[in-house]
């Protein structure tokens, strides 16, 4: 996140908290599959390829779910 | 914050040396004095709490020494069961690409970081099963549950998820019923897809007879837990039509209107609109199965995905709020440690004696056959490294242990003649709150029937003989929440729970159903190719309507039952789940075999023996017993002469319901007896294999050669120094490269 060029200087509460939060927000966003899209963004930057639209991206998703079933345990 | 797995450019390739070499794995330190002393005391914090629980009678027990006894057994058995079993058993190697690496594509193959993926396979692998068994199980007191639980889960569940995952991973992430018809043949691949296919469709019908009989007669119930499936279309709609992707933003909204959904419930069940909602078990079984059969072939956009999210979200936020409940609220055991009915097995419950019916009906928190079904072929096509098998597969399942532990708890905390008064079958309390008293009574507790009434008015929906496991749970969750977080809010918990359950009932139920139509359009496209088309609609909806027509039927069995769909119908669904486990250890000790690693075959081998003595005289008792509570056939004999005689045996009222006993139970005995051939069929087939392996040193195996891994991650829960610095110097590297590739 950000660049550590003070080495181990001590963290001030609010940062704390500040990357938490932030750590939160990236593993909630990872589990629900919304990050997906920014990877895609990242993949299609890469490689230097058009990306798809949201919308577009977001039905490709659904559509490999669909033939895919994900099990739901008891 | 990034992901601290990293994965160089064209690591697909098998060339290419791994970044700093750092893919090799750690040596193995000597443990520093720090790490000795905090492992002898979780150790002698675990050993106290045992003590405590095993050696104190009649005095009050705090619910705490049981969790604070699991969670250290669970560190102790993960520190070192877990690391000897990745380490000296399955020699896990780092250096070795996972199929997520090999055949990334974007979509099934995906390398993913370790604790999201231990997110995916914990919400996959968690159910309602971990919360009902163990519910019923305290029938006879806390402490053989508890005890079977935290023993199996370490011992038993945890191996087999992991092992499964183990081979799954090295065999490009097929799933069981691959590795079964390549490992054993094909009389064992075809018994063990007419058993998958058979066990799920009981579990299917369990699980809708647990949310039928807690909805059953119930408004505020059925209008909260109704009002699911609009908050899950409109959130279909937004995340399809109006913002695409916004997954966080459409679930926040999803569980504010959800917990709108409980309050309304409320409103509803206290206004004239009440008695509309008040459904009888036979009309919610109709709704269930036309429910289900519609969700299963509505595009998945539309119900699935986003009812997945909600439950999923709300699993993991009730699981929290529960261990944060108990240890604010402190609750006492009102249990015994030990009831008369391990012994007698005359419980009201489930009948039958400790061994074998408790290790049956825990099942799922201990040992969960249904498991070895995501931890293979679902989750190891996205591990990033072979490592993560110990902390996902056994890790993940200590976790789901630990949920049944809740669970045991909440329905210890709650007083004991409510426990039985609303577990045992209407056929012995009349459904009455006198009826029930008296009932209980004869099982040695007390409660007034004004007792029951006043707990029944607390969470405004009639008690007495509420079955199914999940109403007594909603019930502790909702007595510890109101002791932790403020008094007054006792039926709104208890529907908040009651919620919480059916979301991933019906989830699971719409998910299962497609598994199952796939596996019958995938079998039957091996004769009529045209039929296993996925997208061909006509044999989509058949496939489906089979499905659901056979869970329907198994439901409809279990509500009309007068003897109770709970009791008859849970020790088939408890029974099937450990049989499909003893599937998934048989595959792990043929694999054992084949590969020569006689050293270590104790490792599956143990549980699977245990798993086989318990469910085959289970089996061999609900088939063969002479004693009409617990063999199938002796029921229908009894209820068959008395009915040729004229009389009519309680808890029938009439010669029709002494016909569907009669009936019922016949067809209960024949898939008992199905499924313990099934399984016998498949361990002959395995145990053919052992011996020529046995003879032969060790037989060849479909495990897929070494490719060299060039990612580079951390291991387990928490990074190491050492780890952070490899993953720094991969990605240093990886920029490195990226810039002189411009």
């Amino acid at each position: 996140m950000s660049a550590d060029v003070t080495g181990p200087a001590r963290e001030r509460p609010s940062d704390t908290v500040r990357r938490w939060a932030a750590g939160v927000r990236w593993y909630v966003r990872e589990l629900s599959g919304e990050a997906k899209w920014d990877d895609h963004l990242e993949r299609c930057r890469r490689d230097g390829l058009e990306p798809m639209t949201r919308r577009e991206f977001e039905r490709h998703r659904s559509e490999a779910l669909e033939r895919n079933p994900q099990r739901r345990c008891c | 914050m990034a992901t601290d797995t990293t994965t160089p450019p064209g690591a697909s390739g098998p060339s290419g040396t791994p970044p700093g070499g750092s893919a090799t794995p750690p040596t193995s330190r000597r443990p520093t004095p720090l790490s000795m002393a905090i492992w002898v005391l979780v150790a002698l914090v675990g050993a106290a709490c045992w003590t405590v629980l095993a050696l104190h009678r009649g005095e009050d027990v705090s619910a705490l020494w049981i969790l604070f006894a699991a969670v250290s057994s669970y560190l102790i058995a993960y520190r070192f069961y877990s690391k000897f079993i990745a380490r000296r058993v399955l020699k896990l190697d780092d250096t070795r690409a996972t199929p997520a690496e090999r055949m990334e594509d974007g979509s099934d193959f995906e390398v993913t970081d370790r604790r999201v993926l231990y997110g995916h396979h914990f919400a996959a692998i968690a159910g309602a099963g971990p919360l009902v068994g163990p519910v019923l199980a305290a029938q006879m007191g806390y402490l053989p549950g508890t005890i079977w639980i935290v023993v199996g889960v370490i011992l038993a569940g945890a191996v087999q998820d992991m092992v499964v995952m183990f081979f799954s991973m090295r065999r490009d992430a097929k799933s069981l019923g691959q590795m079964i018809r390549e490992e054993l043949g094909v009389v064992g691949g075809v018994a063990a897809l007419i058993a998958v296919y058979a066990i799920m469709i009981i579990l299917l019908a369990v699980l809708a007879l647990v949310v039928v009989n807690a909805l059953a007669e119930s408004p505020w119930g059925v209008v909260a837990i109704g009002l699911t499936i609009p908050i899950a279309l409109f959130m279909g709609v937004y995340l399809r039509f109006l913002r695409p992707g916004r997954v966080m933003e459409v679930t926040a909204i999803g569980v504010a209107l959800l917990l709108g959904a409980i309050a309304l419930g409320g409103v509803v069940e206290n206004s004239g609109l009440a008695s509309t909602f008040e459904l009888s078990p036979e009309t919610l079984t109709i709704m269930m199965v036309v429910y289900g059969f519609v969700a299963s072939i509505l595009p998945v956009w539309m119900l699935l995905t986003p009812r997945d999210y909600l439950s999923t979200f709300m699993k993991v936020g009730v699981i929290l709020l529960l261990a944060i409940g108990l240890i604010l609220a402190r609750p006492v055991l009102q249990a015994q440690a030990v009831t008369p009915f391990a012994g007698n097995g005359e419980g009201p419950v489930f009948a039958g004696s400790l061994f074998p019916f408790l290790f049956i009906t825990i099942a799922c928190g201990a040992l969960s056959g249904f498991h070895a079904l995501i931890s293979s072929g679902t989750t190891p096509k996205m591990i990033a490294k072979e490592s993560h098998v110990r902390m996902i597969g056994y890790g993940g399942m200590l976790m789901e242990s630990f949920v049944a532990v809740s669970a045991i708890i909440a329905a210890c905390v709650i007083d004991q003649g409510l426990y039985f008064a609303m577990n045992s079958p209407a056929g012995v309390t009349g459904g009455t709150a006198e009826g029930a008293s008296e009932f209980v009574r004869t099982l040695g507790f007390t409660i007034s029937p004004d007792q029951l009434n006043a707990f029944s008015e607390s969470v405004e929906t009639e008690l007495v003989s509420r079955t199914g496991g999940a109403p007594t749970l909603a019930f502790g969750i909702s007595m510890i929440f109101s002791e932790a977080f403020g008094s007054g809010m006792t039926a709104f918990w208890y529907y908040f729970a009651i919620m919480f359950e059916a979301l991933f009932i019906l989830t699971a139920i719409d998910a299962g159903t497609r598994v199952g139509r796939f596996m019958l359009q995938d079998t039957i496209g091996n004769f009529w190719p045209r039929f296993g088309d996925t997208s061909w609609k006509p044999a989509a909806w058949a496939a489906s309507a089979a499905t659901t027509g056979a869970w329907g039927y198994m439901l409809y069995v279990g509500v009309t039952d007068p003897l109770g769909g709970i009791n008859q119908l849970f020790p088939l669904f408890g029974i099937a789940n450990q049989l499909l486990a003893a599937i998934a250890l048989t595959l792990c000790v043929t694999l054992f075999c084949k590969h020569g690693w006689w050293k270590y075959v104790w490792v599956p081998a143990v549980p699977l023996a245990w798993d086989l003595v318990v469910t085959l005289t289970a089996s061999y008792q609900k088939v063969f017993s002479d004693n009409p509570a617990i063999g199938y056939f002796a029921q229908a004999d009894r209820y068959r002469s008395a009915r040729d005689a004229g009389e009519v045996l309680a808890p029938a009222q009439d010669v029709g319901q002494m016909d569907t006993v009669v009936f019922n139970s016949t067809v209960n005995g024949f898939i008992q007896a199905s499924f313990a051939v099934l399984v016998l069929v498949i361990v002959v087939s395995a145990v053919q294999v052992w011996v020529r392996a046995a003879r032969a040193g060790s037989l060849p195996t479909t495990e897929v050669p070494h490719t060299p891994s060039q990612i580079v991650a951390p291991a387990d829960f928490f990074a190491t120094a050492e780890e952070k610095e490899a993953v720094r110097a991969a990605e240093a590297g990886r920029h490195e490269t990226a810039g002189s590739h411009r």
